[in-house]
């Protein structure tokens, strides 16, 4: 077990003269579960982005099992993301949303029929089967489809830009059960961003926090995880 | 508080992101306004004297009272399709110490700052000075009749919103009142009961009882007053939010699967052309647009062939036109699955393409029955067509790759230049222009015939060099990724 999943070199984005991101290296291993803490403008949505080649890098690189992450399209294969609701689209139902994401993935459509089912749950009758739009939904209940979605097609990698936020309390708790259950057998790395600390330091295995765009603190979870935190963002 | 309104509506012009643009295409639309508005004023002013000259029983002014049916329908007509309900975006004021009846009584009033107000004045004031200064009729009577009908042209401003309202609630109404109309316009065509002989004949009596004028001002408040209750009571965020959500049953038009790796991108654009308010109208004009052979070929004096030209890539290639050049823009606001899935972009585009092909086609077989006009504008629209699929199709596709500003699916297309840039209006040239000049040059030197084939043949080459253009196209995709993924998270005008 050599090779990164995710190997960020060099990696600097500047907007307007002024440097947003500044990695210097950053390695990503098969079976972490990242939860990615800062504030508001510290750079993770910025972080994601690149790293899924949707905002070009100012210098350095981002490289996806030593694939380059703007040179290639392979990549795309295992990995999937849900940062906001550009990665949905709304003229859809629920339903024909998910069967779109799986055949452009090349996925049987019972696959998706039996994701469904296991995640029934998740979606608390509330939106599918329904013949609603997801123009038309609550803001939680796009989060629900846009996180469903990247489970599609067993992807090794998955990206979530604060997957908290919105949800209601038995949602939450939910979620948190499916990532340590897809963490479980650790051939699944997830990438997980978000403002609740106690959420964060719960269900992942290393803590990442960026500040103004730098790496801050890079550890593995453990009891004490919680408090420095805690204190780390005490004013 | 209306000030404050105002200077609301100001800083959010000059704040949107693409300012300029903007204002551009408003001083653009002035100018054509203006242009209009001129041509309208001399018509006001010379109608007396053509109207004087055409009959010798009828006073001018009587002749345009019988006339003033189809006017005021045409208006309505006009502002049905054209004239939108301002917009304000009422959620951060409702829950503010502002009185609802004030919202609604500043949006109805912000709607009267209108070209389409401007029409009738601008046509009838001249005219009826006219009839003045010559002593048609006096003074009082005159204006009078003025009066009455521009308060109607006013009612018919507050009208046509609660019929938009009515009749986007209930198409079925839609229906029955098209027909209704239908109808009537038939009964008065066979003079069997004339609508517009009573029309004029109130205007008439407007003219004899100037006190008469009072009517059509009274249309004006029951008018007002019937928007204005219907909006004061819609002037909640869960009324209209809970209107919106319609139910659909999932559908997933299996048969696409035939197409293969391009069905699902296919499938989609189904959906995104029938479910959204923007691309329905565009379906709407493409349909209409067939019927625009009938203005040229009715009048064989006037055209010329490079007209015909005209007329075949316009009627067959209308659709390609309207959403080729918005491709990939139709797809802004998800495009980061565009870019984060496993889409090929020449798989994408080739679907676009065969997207564009069905509907040329379609067109192609809907202008057949126009042979009815002769066998030469058959062989015209065929070869256009098939030009329109291996020319036009790269061309259009190529530049909207220029394209990075977000369409917003939910606007309706008429008059929305929402994601309109520079290289659309260029695009057209290219595509509408070089074939007529092509025709041209071509037929001054060989037959008719063999200028149709020349067509043919110029399409087919197209058609053999797809897998060329499309790897050309989609080498522009990857080029411009990241200025369209940023262009196209702009929200806004």
């Amino acid at each position: 077990m050599t090779q990164h999943i995710i190997d960020i070199m060099e990696l600097s984005k500047v907007y307007n003269g002024q440097t947003v991101l500044q990695i210097p290296a950053l390695q990503i291993r098969q079976g972490d579960c990242i939860g990615l803490v800062g504030n508001n403008g510290a750079g993770k949505t910025t972080l994601f982005s690149i790293l899924l080649d949707l905002i070009p890098v100012t210098t350095g690189s981002v490289l996806h099992q030593g694939l380059n992450a703007s040179g290639s399209d392979e990549w795309k294969s295992w990995t999937t993301a849900f940062l906001d609701e550009s990665f949905l689209i709304g003229y859809l139902t629920p339903e024909e949303f998910l069967h779109f994401i799986a055949e452009v993935r090349h996925v049987e459509h019972t696959q998706v029929d039996l994701l469904l089912e296991k995640y029934q749950d998740f979606f608390q009758g509330e939106v599918l089967n329904r013949g609603t739009y997801i123009r038309d939904l609550s803001k939680g209940n796009q989060k629900k489809v846009g996180i469903i979605s990247t489970l599609i097609g067993d992807p090794t990698v998955i990206i979530w830009d604060e997957p908290f936020a919105n949800l209601d309390p038995s949602t939450q708790i939910r979620l948190k059960h499916i990532i340590k259950d897809l963490t479980a057998t650790g051939e699944k790395t997830m990438l997980i961003s978000s403002h609740d600390l106690s959420h964060t330091v719960d269900v992942s295995s290393r803590i990442i926090a960026l500040e103004r765009g730098r790496v801050v603190k890079d550890m593995a979870k453990s009891d004490e995880t919680l408090p420095e935190l805690q204190q780390f963002f005490t004013v | 508080m209306f000030v404050k309104f105002l200077a609301l509506e100001w800083k959010s012009l000059f704040r949107s992101a693409n300012v300029g643009h903007s204002i551009l295409i408003k001083t653009l639309l002035a100018f054509f306004a203006l242009l209009f508005a001129i041509g309208l004023l001399a018509i006001g002013h010379s109608m007396y004297d053509i109207l004087d000259e055409s009959s010798d029983h009828l006073f001018p002014m009587q002749q345009v009272n019988r006339y003033l049916l189809v006017w005021f329908l045409s208006e309505l007509g006009l502002r049905f399709f054209m004239q939108q309900l301002p917009i304000l975006n009422i959620k951060p004021f409702l829950i503010q110490r502002i009185s609802r009846d004030t919202l609604t009584h500043y949006l109805l009033s912000k709607s009267l700052f209108t070209f389409y107000n401007l029409l009738a004045p601008l046509l009838f004031i001249p005219f009826a000075i006219a009839c003045w200064s010559i002593g048609d009729y006096s003074g009082l009577q005159i204006l009078g009749w003025l009066v009455a009908v521009i308060g109607t042209s006013l009612s018919l401003h507050f009208f046509n919103f609660s019929i938009q309202q009515s009749l986007s609630a209930h198409w079925r109404l839609a229906s029955i009142i098209v027909l209704v109309v239908a109808i009537l316009i038939l009964l008065d065509y066979l003079h069997v009961l004339s609508v517009s002989d009573q029309i004029a004949a109130f205007y008439e009596l407007v003219l004899l009882h100037p006190s008469l004028a009072v009517l059509p001002i009274l249309l004006i408040v029951v008018s007002y007053l019937l928007i204005y209750r219907s909006l004061r009571h819609q002037l909640y965020l869960e009324g209209r939010a809970h209107s919106r959500k319609n139910s659909t049953k999932t559908d997933d038009i299996r048969w696409i699967d035939q197409l293969g790796r391009y069905a699902p991108v296919i499938r989609l654009d189904l959906k995104l052309l029938w479910r959204n308010k923007r691309t329905k109208s565009l379906l709407t004009t493409a349909f209409f647009g067939l019927l625009y052979g009938l203005l040229f070929y009715n009048n064989s004096s006037s055209s010329s062939q490079g007209m015909l030209v005209f007329v075949g890539i316009f009627m067959t290639g209308l659709f390609t036109l309207n959403f080729g050049q918005f491709v990939p823009a139709w797809d802004s606001s998800y495009y980061s699955i565009i870019h984060t899935q496993r889409i090929n972009i020449q798989d994408y585009l080739g679907a676009k393409s065969i997207l564009l092909y069905i509907s040329i086609i379609f067109g192609m077989i809907l202008t057949i029955p126009y042979v009815y006009f002769g066998k030469e504008i058959l062989m015209i629209n065929l070869s256009t067509a098939v030009y329109n699929l291996g020319v036009n199709v790269p061309i259009i596709l190529y530049f909207g790759t220029y394209n990075k500003k977000r369409v917003d699916l939910e606007k309706s297309q008429f008059f929305n230049y929402q994601g309109m840039g520079a290289a659309q209006w260029i695009m057209m040239l290219p595509a509408l222009l070089i074939p007529v000049i092509l025709w041209s040059i071509v037929q001054a030197f060989t037959t008719f015939e063999t200028t149709c084939l020349i067509f043919v043949v110029l399409g087919m080459i197209g058609l053999c060099f797809r897998n060329v253009w499309l790897r050309i196209i989609a080498r522009r995709y990857h080029a411009r990724k990241y200025a369209m993924l940023e262009g196209f998270k702009q929200v806004g005008e």
